[in-house]
């Protein structure tokens, strides 16, 4: 196991250099421009200059190379520079006395066309509210629809299941613009604003946790896009689960489990469960990094603003720079968890061999 | 205002390298930036050194983003979490129905935006592959008749899409030229009833007429079947479908298309879909100038400003008109100083335009905002900031919120 | 240490070992078993009926209610359900009853087509990438980079390329049709491959795939007749899941302009464009919304009822 993690590591360099090219190369054969949202005012020797000073029209590998190097080198050391210092940083990107200095201030960043600020601080500033909400949404998605889906099995065609059928499929099919709206109009605009269960339509990025009373704060911000969202993941995960765990329980080792007189108990979480899990371990893999990428559309509603909001205004805007980084990091997630994924699969059933 | 000497090296192509002047501007407004976070939220708070001590009225703004129209009119006007919203732009229904819950009140100001649709003087036929829309296409088999853009014209009821389409933030208009009032034409103001049994009559004696009984009139042997394509936005889906109605009742066939703004508005020289390409008969968008002075605007149609292969298709002659007699009033405009008569000779260039029926503007738009009932102060200005007087800000009192 | 089941029982987990467990009369092949199975379970049937009434109500209903769907009455605007409009009136006065059923023909098409083109390829891909370690590296990495892509600067590309020459090949709207379901196929077959594939590596080191396998049984066949029917269950989820992914799908590509054109309803984009309205006319987004919603339901039956009657453990029960 250990050679083939390593063996598919190694071979991981190669293919996200290739998948980030490729990405590289969709992004910039896209027909949007970036000075598509400016206003048609603006003459055209203008907008011809502005695309210059961005740098559009040089050649593309080159182009792709610059990045590459930034995004490789550049914005590694940075980080790191963040990482071993404690201090804020002087204003030039200059760093206090004491501190290791790796990169020359004036080395050139990843810069967002759009904004005109370094691409990754623009994911700083989005990142915690994506995490907050898309990342806890999908934790109650989990916890809801495991055990959702282990019910529905267990009691097959029973009236919990037909409601949890009902229910998860409805949460699938209706999109999260539609839910999302409706919770605002219920929660929002119907509800009295004085009443201790009206919640607020949008949400506020620049609020801090510090007490007990800024936390219920952020709690009654996050409801609404977690509950839209934690509708749909749970929808999803528990069919997986419910559709693997039938399979199971038909299985022979089960009927001779329970004849050799264990426990229902343990039979259906200790050996079903763990002989189900492959898809649903599959599915929560293929969707962490999902997390990361926000939610385009739930962010949107809720004016969450964090990276979904961001990729979505950096497509509009054909913000090269920005949706190359979101989604090279978005890469670099999938291939982790799909690598996780498998590892898990060998630990789940120790007879799944990749040697 | 901004700092001269802060942006002294900033200007042209190296703007987007001045991160942190773009990011921290030093100026002489009511308000200084505490918070600035790209496409999402920017705090300000009083500036102590301004200029007026009792002002502004506010200790602190925030402006937040994202989001769409609605939920930023709802925010304001149903949920009171924000106290002003502006570029409303959504069925004016919503908003009326919004401001009768009584949170909020509606402004309008108008500016120079005309809503207008661009009919093709060339030929956009896909059979002509790279050279469509181009000058060696030749011209429109139809569209640069100006009989026909005449009764195009004339079945559009103008009065009812600005209703539906933009209610108070939209005035119907026969004139690419609307305002200032000096400038604006009232020469071709019968445009604004429409006249559908006019239209028909027009182009039965001009002979346009369905020859082969299939509902669709047929120009010289040509049917009239236009493509007509704009940007994606419900307000323009409307104006579509209500004007493919009353064109298929003329006998003219209509084929929709919408594309995404981010594309149809890029310029990118390598998409079809883009405006300036305009690989369609017919297309709709809104333009305007900015400042008071319509000159250079009007400068947009002469001859030499079509989009063209060779110039990466960039040109705002859009829709590929050129007349000679204009360019020379264009020529005459930028050496006439004396104001009489530089509106006589913009009033004469949109006249022009508006008689070649190249081009058919529907609706002078304006921006809708809206804001919280307590604010007063507000005095929207569609020519500059709408924020302009924000210094005079106050909330009413004894309608503070926290 | 989950199980350790004789080779008699393993044996029964495949289908061809399962006939002699009903006790009937006259021998009956395996899909009469299926199909008498698929008929005495309630929520398939229930499915069937309902999937059917929606494919009859858009497909008959239109000769039936023949108001054109495009019909415009701008003095009706967003009218309540009466007898003149059974389902209410949109924002520009178009009866919702024919624009759900205009609409409902090309949502449905749309959403099964796209289906089977994403569990054809998810399933060929995932069996392959399982069965064969030689081809696991490879084909996974291809999924890794289709999982990578930005959707949305895709299909701009993808659209931008293939619209006109499809549009001039097959005309206007079956040039469209051809290009909205292969693109949604093409970028949602990834988590279908990868669950398949997760199952068939656990799968294939069962018992009864290394018995098959040791008396010769050549891989076609050991795919087809041993390991398939076993990632039935996950496959069938995977489908009603990227039915109603389609119908979303197709209607935010139409939305932003990508897909069809704005005079040609859709479910998806009925709703869309009616989230506005919600509070002014409900009607306009209660309609398409529990119509989606319906046909996932059925879909999704129909694959619970599917799935058990080919599973022969539980037949006769």
């Amino acid at each position: 196991m250990v050679t083939y993690i390593i063996r598919r590591l190694v071979l991981a360099v190669p293919a996200l250099i290739f998948i980030s090219f490729i990405i590289f190369m969709i992004v910039k054969l896209s027909p949007s421009d970036p000075t598509a949202n400016l206003p048609l005012t603006i003459p055209p020797e203008v907008r011809e200059q502005i695309r210059e000073s961005l740098g559009v029209n040089e050649p593309l590998v080159g182009q792709y190379l610059r990045w590459a190097r930034m995004m490789f080198i550049t914005e590694p050391l940075i980080m790191l520079e963040d990482a071993l210092c404690s201090q804020d940083r002087l204003p030039g990107r200059v760093l206090p006395d004491g501190c290791w200095q790796i990169v020359p201030p004036d080395t050139s960043r990843i810069i967002s066309y759009q904004t005109r600020s370094p691409v990754f601080d623009l994911i700083a500033v989005s990142l915690p509210q994506t995490l907050w909400v898309v990342g806890t949404s999908y934790i109650i998605g989990i916890l809801i629809g495991v055990p959702l889906g282990i019910i529905s099995a267990y009691k097959q065609y029973s009236v919990t299941d037909q409601a949890a059928t009902f229910f998860s499929m409805v949460g699938f099919s209706i999109p999260t613009f539609f839910t999302g709206t409706m919770a605002i109009i219920i929660f929002s605009v119907w509800t009295p604003t004085d009443a201790w269960w009206w919640l607020p339509s949008s949400y506020t990025t620049t609020h801090v946790v510090n007490d007990w009373d800024s936390f219920v704060f952020q709690l009654r911000q996050m409801i609404l896009p977690m509950m839209v969202l934690g509708l749909y993941n749970a929808a999803q995960i528990s069919r997986y689960m419910r559709a693997s765990m039938l399979d199971n329980l038909q299985q022979d080792y089960v009927r001779t489990a329970r004849a050799k007189g264990m426990g229902e108990r343990v039979v259906v979480l200790r050996h079903v469960l763990r002989n189900s899990l492959i898809p649903v371990v599959t599915v929560i893999a293929l969707n962490v990094p999902a997390v990361f990428g926000g939610a385009l559309i739930t962010e949107q509603v809720f004016r969450v603003n964090g990276i979904g909001y961001q990729l979505i205004q950096a497509i509009r805007g054909a913000d090269v720079p920005m949706v190359q980084t979101i989604s090279f990091i978005f890469a670099v997630l999938v291939v982790t968890f799909n690598l996780i994924a498998d590892v898990l699969y060998g630990i789940l059933d120790p007879r799944i061999r990749y040697d | 205002m901004i700092q001269a000497a802060q942006f002294a090296d900033c200007l042209g192509a190296r703007a987007p390298e001045c991160t942190e002047a773009n990011f921290g501007p030093i100026g002489t407004g009511p308000f200084v930036v505490d918070e600035f976070r790209p496409n999402d939220v920017i705090e300000f708070s009083a500036n102590e050194n301004f200029r007026n001590p009792d002002q502004p009225g506010f200790a602190t703004v925030t402006f937040r983003g994202g989001g769409d129209a609605v939920s930023a009119a709802r925010s304001v006007c149903q949920t009171g979490e924000f106290d002003y919203a502006w570029n409303l732009q959504i069925d004016p229904q919503i908003l009326a129905d919004m401001e009768a819950e009584g949170l909020c009140t509606v402004v309008t100001a108008f500016g120079t935006s005309v809503e207008r649709l661009h009919l093709n003087q060339t030929n956009p036929d896909p059979e002509l592959g790279d050279i469509r829309s181009t000058a060696e296409a030749g011209p429109h088999p139809f569209l640069t008749d100006p009989i026909v853009g005449q009764a195009l014209s004339m079945a559009i009821d103008r009065v009812l899409l600005t209703e539906l389409g933009y209610g108070a933030g939209g005035a119907p208009t026969c004139n690419v030229l609307p305002a200032p009032e000096l400038y604006a034409s009232t020469a071709n103001d019968a445009c604004l009833e429409q006249d559908l049994e006019g239209a028909i009559a027009l182009l039965d004696e001009a002979g346009i007429v369905d020859s082969d009984g299939d509902g669709i009139r047929e120009y010289e042997g040509t049917p009239l079947s236009v493509v007509f394509q704009t940007s994606t936005n419900a307000v323009r889906q409307d104006y579509q479908a209500l004007i493919q109605d009353w064109w298929s009742q003329i006998g003219v066939d209509t084929e929709l298309r919408n594309i995404d703004a981010s594309v149809f508005f890029g310029g990118d020289p390598a998409s079809p879909d883009t405006f300036q390409k305009f690989y369609a008969d017919i297309e709709m968008y809104t333009n305007n100038f900015a400042g008071v002075d319509p000159q250079a605007y009007m400068a947009n149609w002469v001859c030499d400003d079509w989009p063209r292969p060779e110039t990466q298709w960039q040109g705002a002659n859009i829709q590929r008109f050129c007349d000679p007699a204009y360019d020379e009033l264009v020529a005459e405009m930028s050496t006439t100083a004396d104001l009489e008569e530089r509106g006589r000779l913009a009033r004469e260039m949109n006249d022009m335009l508006m008689q070649s029926y190249s081009i058919i503007p529907i609706t002078h738009r304006g921006g809708v905002s809206a804001h919280a009932a307590s604010l007063e102060g507000i005095s929207m200005s569609d020519w500059d900031s709408e924020l302009w007087n924000i210094a005079e800000w106050t909330r009413t009192p004894g309608m503070e919120r926290e | 240490m989950t199980d350790r089941p004789n080779i008699t029982a393993t044996s029964g987990a495949t289908p061809a070992g399962a006939a002699p467990m009903i006790l009937s009369d006259a021998p009956r092949s395996q899909w009469a078993d299926a199909w008498y199975q698929f008929r005495h379970h309630r929520g398939a049937m229930a499915g069937m009926f309902c999937f059917f009434a929606i494919i009859l109500f858009v497909t008959v209903g239109p000769y039936i209610w023949t108001v054109d769907p495009g019909a415009l009455d701008t003095r009706n605007r967003f009218a309540g359900p009466s007898p003149a409009h059974p389902m209410g009136t949109m924002q520009l006065g178009q009866d919702v009853m024919a624009q759900v059923m205009f609409g409902g023909r090309i949502s449905l098409a749309v959403g099964l087509v796209a289906m089977f083109i994403t569990l054809l390829l998810g399933t060929l891909i995932g069996v392959l990438a399982g069965f064969f370690k030689s081809l696991d590296g490879i084909l996974m990495r291809l999924t890794d980079l289709f999982l990578a892509l930005p959707v949305l600067p895709l299909l701009l590309v993808i659209i931008m390329l293939f619209r006109e020459p499809l549009s001039q090949r097959f005309g206007t709207e079956a040039g469209i049709f051809i290009l909205m379901v292969t693109v949604i196929g093409l970028t949602s077959w990834m988590p279908v491959a990868r669950i398949v594939r997760g199952d068939i590596l656990a799968i294939k080191e069962r018992e009864f795939v290394l018995a098959a396998r040791s008396i010769g049984t050549p891989p076609p066949r050991l795919i087809l007749r041993h390991i398939l029917p076993n990632v039935l269950s996950p496959i069938m989820v995977s489908g009603t899941l990227a039915v109603a992914n389609a119908i979303i799908t197709e209607s935010a590509l139409s939305y932003l302009g990508l897909g069809f054109p704005s005079d040609f309803p859709t479910w998806g984009k009925i709703l869309i464009d009616a989230v506005q309205y919600t509070e002014r006319a409900p009607w306009m987004v209660i309609f398409p919304g529990v119509l989606i919603s319906l046909t996932v339901l059925s879909v999704n039956y129909m694959g619970d009822g599917m799935r058990d009657a080919l599973d022969p453990r539980i037949r006769g029960r």
